[in-house]
């Protein structure tokens, strides 16, 4: 009784499975099998994906960063904005180098009034095309929304970044809004934000980011050195979690692993809409 | 047409007589009056003091010519809503060109009835008349109103006065010593005589006025050459019934747009309310436009603001869309279906989105990056409207060529403008910070590069001191630019290269600390 019943009940979950993931229109994650240490496998297609560039990072992330879904990007204490904003630039650099598309920056004006505008000089020694880089400077935090989705819904840009000022501008409604115009488009989301107070988003990542000090050993010890962060992946859906220290490397367009190892981030997520299997969280 | 503001609200029960007076020649004459005035026997260049005396309970107002002719000329946007052409006569007169629209109103007599009583509803006291030429519908509302045929300017201008030919008083003074009163005496009369004793103004305005020599109105508001527009016997309460029929006046613009070949640059949709008000909305665009559903798409956003408005006035019923500016474009089939561009793709879909984001937030404020050769930092870069496609190139963004393969870039990604003073610590004068505090927050500086000297552009204007920038990392590795103005060593005792009284003057002493950016 019981043995002809398991088949039939796990080809049910199966089926619940392939159903929600197709409701939330994401990948099915097969947790069953996973090695910790391993990334989620993935049953169907591949999706598309602006990889780092390490494949430590990489393979947790199931490729790189999703294209066609929303990534959240904050620094990680008070006025860390320009290691954030950094961050944030250079996975559009990245995003950039793969095709042609233009970079829309929606940058809500009190981030511009605290943090500083988009400055172009800046930005090609950075790495970033300002010729492909597209600015809209919005009054409020739905302004700066609406142009996002807007802006998501041309498949001609090869990333939108959308800065708010306040942390809680971005709620869960408006995250996922976003997610649904980027899933409908393929172009990448990318929310900056200030830090604060995480609430529930539709986000597929969340990057909190620092500036990492000191420079490399190899450096005399007034030099400054390459942009150097400490990344941690505090949120990855249906991924593991974990924190790297990564330099940027403008010329080439590439993050190169700073630190050999990887810590991975032991910090219970507790509002991601799907957990990780156990295997998943155990990681260490 | 003529019109004038009337004195008072017609509720009230018997309110005195109103004229508005100037002081001419040395004394406050009335310059205009109301109906009871008028009745009364006031006559306008009458002095208010005789005025009085007739009139002890006058209320008088002083002649405010610019805000009188500030409101014909709301008057004349407001008569839009009958024919585009519409043209000002000063001081208290308007032209309607309205050959071809009369038929919208039930025919000209429909036409004029509708205008009376609107005006009327609205305040003004105003007469009108309809006349092949505008000299004779001047002529006409001045005496009575009324409607001249085709043909039959000749019969209704004879009995009138030579006043109603738009002359001034010396000539119709003039003529009437002559005995010549009355037009169909002018007509009657020899030419060659009169204009050599009355001037050649006289037969002018006489063959303007009969339709002999052409007389072209200038219209206030330049007429698009291409402009839809549909009436509602019911009024439009909402916004939503506006953007309804949206699309359909689009369609209408496009096709006559496409047999010109032209796209708009800029649309213009122009509602007339039921109760006189009056709204316009206006949308450019960064190429030229002819696709209907994308004007009603640009349109659609800006009227959604709009509704508010809609809701408190009591409706729209006349909607126009124009295009004041247009510029070639060549006819291309038009998408077949779904929004997927099909050849030039990217591109256009781009335009799309800079029009779409310039509709909402102001086409300025959608701005490209362009690189500008100067070493001032916060020239060294313009933000240009995305929705020009100008491609000059006024220098090239910096590379870091010379720069070592590890080294921190030369500027920064965020640049804070205008630069903000922070309070700093050097070690030695012209040595880089220690600590700072930006912000009440304070940084000890872990490592600093530079100094990194930047002269002032003189010839700019701009800012007057040299700067020393710094780039510096503090303990928790946050890296900021920031500069000392002014040179320090300047103001040492007078030795060396630096001892020149011109520069000295232009230094400063005491040297202050700004942030002007934030490294990645």
């Amino acid at each position: 009784m019981v043995e002809s019943r398991m088949p039939v009940a796990a080809a049910f979950v199966e089926e619940l499975r392939r159903k929600i993931a197709a409701i939330e229109a994401r990948p099915l994650v097969v947790p069953v099998g996973a090695v910790p240490g391993d990334g989620p496998r993935r049953a169907g297609e591949v999706r598309s994906a602006v990889p780092l560039g390490v494949a430590e990072i990489d393979h947790r992330l199931g490729g790189g960063l999703a294209r066609g879904d929303l990534h959240e990007v904050a620094g990680a204490a008070p006025r860390q904005e320009g290691a954030a904003a950094g961050f944030a630039l250079a996975l559009a650099a990245r995003a950039m180098a793969a095709g042609s598309g233009v970079l829309l920056w929606v940058q809500q004006a009190m981030s511009a009034h605290e943090a500083g505008a988009p400055y172009g000089p800046g930005l090609a020694l950075f790495g970033l095309n300002p010729g492909r880089l597209l600015i809209v400077r919005a009054g409020n935090a739905p302004d700066t929304l609406w142009a996002a989705e807007e802006g998501l819904s041309c498949r001609a840009l090869a990333l939108v970044l959308a800065e708010l000022w306040d942390a809680r501008s971005l709620s869960l409604i408006a995250s996922r809004r976003l997610r649904l115009a980027a899933q409908a488009s393929g172009v990448p989301a990318l929310v900056l934000r200030a830090p604060g107070a995480d609430a529930p988003s539709a986000a597929a990542t969340r990057w909190r980011v620092a500036a990492h000090p000191g420079n490399a050993a190899d450096l005399p010890a007034h030099a400054l050195g390459r942009p150097r962060w400490t990344i941690a992946l505090d949120k990855n859906r249906g991924g593991r979690l974990g924190a790297w220290t990564v330099e940027w490397k403008s010329d080439a367009y590439r993050f190169l692993l700073s630190s050999p190892h990887s810590g991975a981030m032991a910090a219970a997520p507790f509002d991601r809409p799907d957990r990780a299997g156990p295997a998943a969280r155990r990681a260490g | 047409m003529r019109g004038r503001r009337r004195g008072a609200p017609d509720d009230a029960p018997e309110p005195a007589p109103l004229v508005t007076v100037a002081k001419t020649a040395n004394a406050l004459r009335l310059v205009a009056l109301d109906d009871r005035a008028a009745r009364a026997g006031l006559i306008p260049g009458m002095a208010l003091a005789d005025a009085r005396a007739m009139l002890p309970g006058l209320r008088v107002a002083d002649d405010e010519p610019e805000a009188d002719a500030a409101l014909l000329a709301e008057i004349v946007l407001w008569c839009g809503r009958y024919t585009p052409l519409v043209a000002l006569n000063p001081p208290h007169g308007l032209f309607l060109d309205i050959a071809g629209c009369a038929h919208l109103f039930g025919g000209e007599a429909g036409l004029v009835d509708d205008l009376l009583r609107r005006l009327q509803r609205a305040g003004f006291a105003a007469a009108a008349a309809i006349a092949p030429t505008p000299g004779a519908a001047w002529a006409l509302s001045r005496h009575g109103g009324g409607f001249i045929a085709e043909g039959g300017i000749l019969d209704a201008l004879a009995p009138l006065p030579l006043s109603a030919l738009r002359l001034n008083e010396e000539t119709v003074a003039a003529a009437g010593r002559l005995g010549l009163k009355r037009i169909g005496q002018l007509i009657e009369a020899p030419r060659a005589p009169l204009a050599a004793r009355l001037g050649e103004t006289l037969l002018r305005r006489l063959d303007q006025a009969l339709g002999r020599m052409p007389e072209p109105i200038s219209p206030l508001i330049p007429v698009p050459r291409f402009s839809a527009e549909r009436r509602f016997v019911e009024p439009l309460a909402l916004a939503d019934g506006i953007a309804a029929c949206l699309e359909t006046l689009a369609s209408h613009l496009a096709a006559a747009l496409e047999r010109r070949g032209r796209g708009a640059r800029r649309l213009e949709l122009t509602l007339f309310g039921v109760a006189g008000a009056r709204v316009s909305i206006t949308v450019s665009t960064s190429r030229p436009l002819r696709d209907p559903s994308r004007m009603a798409e640009l349109l659609t956003e800006r009227l959604a603001a709009l509704a508010p408005r809609a809701d408190k006035d009591t409706g729209f019923d006349v909607v126009r869309l124009a295009a004041p500016i247009t510029a070639p474009l060549d006819p291309v089939q038009t998408r077949i279906a779904d929004g997927r561009p099909g050849g030039h793709d990217g591109e256009e879909d781009l335009a799309r989105l800079i029009d779409r984001l310039g509709a909402r937030f102001g086409l300025r404020r959608v701005v490209r990056l362009a690189p500008v050769d100067s070493h001032v930092p916060e020239f060294a870069v313009a933000a240009m409207p995305a929705a020009l496609e100008l491609s000059l190139k006024r220098g090239a963004w910096p590379t870091d060529a010379s720069a070592e393969d590890h080294d921190a870039p030369a500027r920064p990604v965020r640049l804070i403008e205008p630069p903000e003073p922070v309070d700093a610590i050097a070690e030695v004068p012209d040595g880089p910070p220690v600590r700072f505090s930006w912000r009440r927050m304070s940084h000890r500086v872990a490592r600093a590069e530079g100094p990194e000297r930047i002269a002032p552009e003189w010839w700019r204007g701009g800012a007057p001191l040299s700067r020393d920038y710094y780039r510096v990392e503090d303990a928790e590795g946050r890296r900021f630019w920031l500069y000392r103005a002014g040179l320090y060593e300047r103001q040492e005792a007078g030795s060396g290269v630096a001892a020149t009284g011109k520069s000295e003057s232009r230094e400063t002493a005491q040297p202050r600390w700004f942030i002007h950016g934030i490294f990645a």
